[in-house]
């Protein structure tokens, strides 16, 4: 399969006060189309730092990140905007959702985003409340479902406007083992199915062992 | 206790923004309080001052009228009382032409002995020659009026006065305070009394004196035995108690109403704050609480904060206020009282009274969400989990409703003597009724504006629409911009109807010109109706404040009606039948105004205190009017004239059919022997509207304040509400929202919030304009009320304006976002 994530020396220095923290450290990896990858790592080894990396969530002090042979340095703030609605979707520990829209409204946002009609993706909705098991739950709000029907509504919304990548930080982090394990069967079914790029972070060996491959850092290095 | 204090002042320091807000709030209502409170005072002096210039410090003044058997009398009969009194200054006064450099001015010419005048209105002289003996053609000049008009001592001045030039020789200069003082209209010389009272035939007697008594508390006996002494001229005092609250509760009624509305969003945006401030804190207070500090000790830390804030928002309210109230006095003196610094009148009571209410204030407004966060259980604030669904209020929406219809339907059932009072009551209801109301309004709006953005600014339109739903920052900035703009848009609506009905009343009178002489009779109109362009004139007896003793209250204004001739001078709307019937017998028509007022039925009598005693006159009717507000009533003009005693006409109004301004000249011109005050219409409504233009200014001012302190709460609020969405932002950021929609977003949430706060704004000023006539008819004016479009439409653009502009900087914060912190952190 040809790679779809590329780094080349990544390197991300945070400044805590007068202090410089470097936390990765000239990061060269390769993610191949149609992997599931899990990150693993003790906390602060910088595996969250090197998702959002990936994502264009944020900047490298130095090196690059290439996802599908498009370098994220030299985008625009409105070209990194459009690969993030459209080339990523993202899943969050705390599920990020919107607390007074339903879930209908979330999974939406970003269609509404791309400035896309919503009636041209009603049938897509429906499918993917299908594939997250909640199409009896679709006018509820977050605050009435439970933690794992919201992480389902956050990965809903990641896969509306059909990326190729799902960017994943800490899934299960904040869900029980059961709830947990539904959704790594969903995150799988996800890359097996429909051929997602998926890249978790996760520091359950459970969970990591749903990907095909796991890479490990320490101190902002990998130890694959 | 130095812990608290400590940690107290920390929070204080910490939170800048924040403070400064509060501060300003507190800061203003108490300076406002605080003026508005000394404005009383201060207008009382500066009535005093004006009326100086005449009355100097004199109590009491006995003067001839139409009806006296002579303009002049002896002094000696009040002599007979000189142990009641401090001093007995006789004058006599005129009015007269000074003709210098070709140029005729209006002067007043006081005739005085120089002893009397400096005890009873001192002066300084700043230069003389021959000065003494004062008598002869001697002359005094104010200094300003010898240096506008190059004058010097030795001089000679020619005066036309009685219908004579006679040369006057400039003696002394004095300084312009005093009798010197310019009053606006005329330039004032004194000259002895022995002169003006040869010229006059009147050697020995004066028109006036003016007497000061020894111990006021006499002074209505001694009215009585002067009036006993001196049976046929009047006697009265130089300024009433009553002339004086007039005046000082004309200027500070709209004042108050401006600092009601000050006071109101000053304790929103302290409430508000205080919810931001309880919230911020909970960890800290959970951790006091789990190491056994009670629930009031916690309370108390929040408590001595607030206290603190109204503390020093009250210290400097107070320096504020001193400066307020000079602004004011600067902006409502008189021009020809500009040269004198005003002195402010305040008293220690009144700068504690400020200090008390801003320490009120802001702990009154802050005890709510302090009582509120004590009520949280420790376990939930330790363990975060104080975050269930709030239920939807339905009692809310129920109790706003019930308010905002009482406000709407009570106000045709309230009696007149409780018209203040329930005009207040009813306000706030309005106020707290659509406050609560707000929540479900703004839903209902956004249903309405989601269809319309999509068209108007594509899906961040809809987005912005669904992130206001429920949204607290924004809900506080609708429920800010609703109590500023309504309360605003009905102090606005009132001055503009008053500016409008003043000059509405000069459009009533159907003559062009007014005109006031001494001893105006039928002769008189002869010779006006010689004058060309005079087409038609008018003679009129008038009484003034005349008091109804049945009802205890009195008539501000009765016009002697002649039945043929009234409505083709006045446009008035009353019955031609019921002017006819006036000349029936003792019968008066009344305005609606004091209908209302004195709940009377036609058929009831008034017992008025008449000249000649009291009279009863039983109303026949009632008529529309804002002459003298509301305070007119009607008679036939044989009634008025035998009841008080008149023999000459008190106005003249007369028709003119050339341009009202030469005609004008003229009259002046033909009349001079007897000083004639004549004006036109239009020169009245100009000098009406002028006396009006400083309050107008004054009271924008105070507009334009409560507007900044508006802007400055709902950029509070929108900087709490960016602080609390960072996460979501962050969100929207993480899944492809581009800076620039980010930016777009916020600024139609900004407008949405805007255009919201500013309708229901206008619909919680529509029914404030709705309760408002009850205020104005208890203060005293009947005015219709002028509603205006622009105004309306201003009222919703500046709530979109100031939501827009303080929107700017979270908009661009919210661009900068560091989305991998805000989204980390939960």
């Amino acid at each position: 399969m040809p790679p779809i994530i590329e780094t080349f020396k990544l390197c991300k220095t945070f400044k805590l006060g007068e202090v410089e923290v470097e936390v990765l450290k000239e990061i060269d990896l390769t993610i191949n189309e149609g992997e599931f990858v899990s990150i693993m790592g003790p906390s602060g080894s910088g595996k969250s730092t090197l998702l959002y990396l990936m994502g264009g969530l944020d900047k490298p002090t130095s090196g690059r990140v290439r996802v599908k042979e498009v370098d994220l340095s030299i985008m625009t703030d409105k070209e990194e905007s459009v690969f993030r609605r459209r080339t990523v979707g993202f899943v969050f520990q705390f599920y990020n959702l919107v607390p007074n829209l339903n879930v209908e409204e979330n999974i939406m946002l970003p269609v509404l985003l791309d400035g896309k009609p919503l009636k041209a993706y009603r049938n897509r909705l429906d499918e993917i409340l299908e594939t997250v098991g909640l199409a009896d739950r679709r006018r509820h709000t977050p605050r009435e479902l439970s933690g794992g029907q919201q992480q389902r509504v956050a990965i809903a919304r990641a896969l509306i406007n059909e990326p190729d990548i799902i960017l994943a930080d800490e899934p299960i982090g904040n869900l029980d083992t059961k709830t947990g394990m539904g959704i790594m069967a969903l995150l799988q079914k996800i890359n097996q199915v429909q051929g997602k790029t998926i890249v978790q972070v996760t520091h359950s060996m459970e969970a990591a062992a749903y990907g095909q491959r796991i890479i490990n850092m320490r101190d902002g290095k990998v130890e694959e | 206790m130095g812990i608290i204090i400590k940690f107290v002042l920390k929070n204080i320091w910490e939170k800048k923004l924040r403070t400064l807000l509060i501060l300003i709030s507190v800061m203003l209502s108490s300076a406002l309080f605080f003026a508005t409170e000394a404005l009383s005072d201060t207008a009382k002096d500066l009535f005093i001052e004006r009326m100086k210039v005449y009355y100097g410090t004199a109590d009491l003044l006995i003067y001839a009228t139409h009806n006296s058997p002579s303009n002049f009398f002896y002094k000696h009969q009040a002599e007979r009382f000189a142990n009641d009194l401090e001093y007995i200054v006789g004058s006599i006064e005129t009015g007269g032409n000074l003709i210098v450099n070709q140029e005729t001015l209006r002067l007043g010419v006081k005739g005085f002995t120089l002893p009397e005048l400096q005890k009873m209105n001192p002066f300084f002289l700043v230069a003389q020659r021959k000065l003494y003996p004062f008598q002869g053609n001697k002359i005094i000049l104010s200094k300003r009026t010898a240096e506008e008009y190059d004058l010097k001592l030795g001089d000679y001045l020619e005066i036309e006065v009685f219908g004579a030039k006679r040369k006057f020789l400039i003696t002394a200069l004095a300084e312009p305070v005093g009798p010197f003082q310019y009053d606006g209209q005329n330039i004032n010389a004194v000259v002895p009394l022995d002169t003006l009272a040869t010229i006059l035939n009147a050697r020995g007697k004066v028109a006036t004196l003016y007497l000061k008594v020894r111990d006021p508390a006499r002074k209505g006996e001694l009215i009585q035995k002067l009036s006993e002494a001196y049976p046929r001229y009047q006697v009265r005092e130089t300024i009433t108690g009553r002339e004086m609250e007039e005046y000082s509760k004309s200027l500070t009624t709209s004042f108050q109403m401006m600092g009601t509305v000050v006071l109101f969003m000053a304790v929103y945006i302290i409430y508000t704050s205080f919810k931001v401030i309880t919230r911020e804190r909970l960890p800290v207070i959970g951790t006091f609480r789990s190491i056994g500090a009670t629930r009031k000790m916690t309370s108390l830390v929040l408590m001595i904060e607030s206290i603190m804030y109204g503390v020093i928002g009250g210290l400097l309210g107070c320096g504020l206020g001193i400066g307020v109230l000079y602004l004011i006095m600067l902006q409502i003196l008189p021009e020809f009282l500009r040269n004198v610094t005003p002195t402010l009148r305040y008293s220690p009571p009144q700068l504690g009274a400020a200090f008390v209410l801003a320490i009120l204030i802001a702990f009154i407004s802050s005890l709510v969400p302090i009582l509120k966060a004590s009520r949280i259980p420790v376990k939930e604030i330790i363990l975060n989990s104080n975050s269930k669904p709030k239920e939807k209020k339905r009692w809310q929406i129920i109790t706003g409703m019930v308010l905002i219809g009482a406000a709407a339907s009570l106000p045709p059932f309230v009696p007149f003597r409780l018209f203040l009072p329930t005009s207040m009551i009813l306000i706030f209801a309005s106020i707290i009724g659509f406050i609560l109301l707000i929540p479900t309004l703004t839903n209902l709006f956004l249903t309405v504006f989601a269809r319309v953005y999509l068209y108007l600014f594509g899906n961040e339109g809809i987005l912005a629409a669904k992130n206001l739903r429920d949204n607290k920052g924004i809900l506080n900035n609708i429920s800010l911009l609703a109590i500023g703009i309504s309360s605003l848009l009905m102090i606005n609506t009132i001055s503009i109807s008053v500016a409008q009905e003043v000059t509405n009343f000069y459009r009533d009178g159907k003559f062009q010109i007014w005109l006031w002489t001494w001893q105006a009779d039928r002769g008189t109109e002869a010779l006006l109706r010689k004058i060309d362009g005079v087409e038609a004139t008018y003679g009129i007896y008038t009484a003034n404040y005349v008091e109804i003793t049945n009802l205890k209250d009195r008539i501000n204004l009765v016009h002697g009606v002649n039945q043929y001739k009234y409505l083709d001078y006045w446009a008035i709307n009353v019955d031609p039948t019921l002017l006819a019937e006036l000349d029936t017998g003792r019968k008066i028509l009344i305005s609606n105004t004091l209908r209302e007022r004195w709940q009377v039925q036609k058929g009831d009598f008034l017992v008025l205190k008449m000249t000649r005693g009291e009279r009863k006159y039983q109303i026949i009717g009632f008529f529309d009017s804002l002459m003298w507000n509301g305070s007119f009533a009607l008679m036939a003009d044989r009634y008025l004239k035998l009841d008080m005693n008149r023999q000459y006409y008190d106005d003249l109004f007369i028709k003119t059919n050339k341009d009202p301004a030469i005609v004008s000249t003229t009259i002046k011109e033909q009349l001079k022997r007897r000083s004639p005050y004549v004006s036109t219409m239009a020169e009245l409504e100009a000098e009406n509207i002028q006396a009006n233009a400083s309050m107008f200014r004054v009271m924008r001012g105070f507009s334009l304040l409560a507007l900044v302190i508006g802007t400055f709460g709902v950029f509070n609020n929108l900087i709490i509400s960016f602080l609390e969405r960072q996460r979501s932002l962050a969100l929207l950021r993480s899944i492809g929202m581009s800076k620039n929609q980010s930016i777009k977003m916020f600024f139609i949430e900004a407008l949405t919030g805007g255009l919201i706060g500013g309708i229901i704004g206008v619909l919680s000023g529509s029914l404030l304009i709705s309760i408002s006539p009850l205020i104005m008819k208890a203060v005293a004016a009947d005015i219709p009320l002028h509603h205006s479009l622009s105004l309306y439409l201003s009222s919703i653009l500046a709530g979109v304006l100031i939501t827009v502009t303080a929107s700017t900087s979270p908009a661009f914060k919210s661009s900068n976002l560091d989305i991998v912190t805000a989204l980390k952190y939960e």
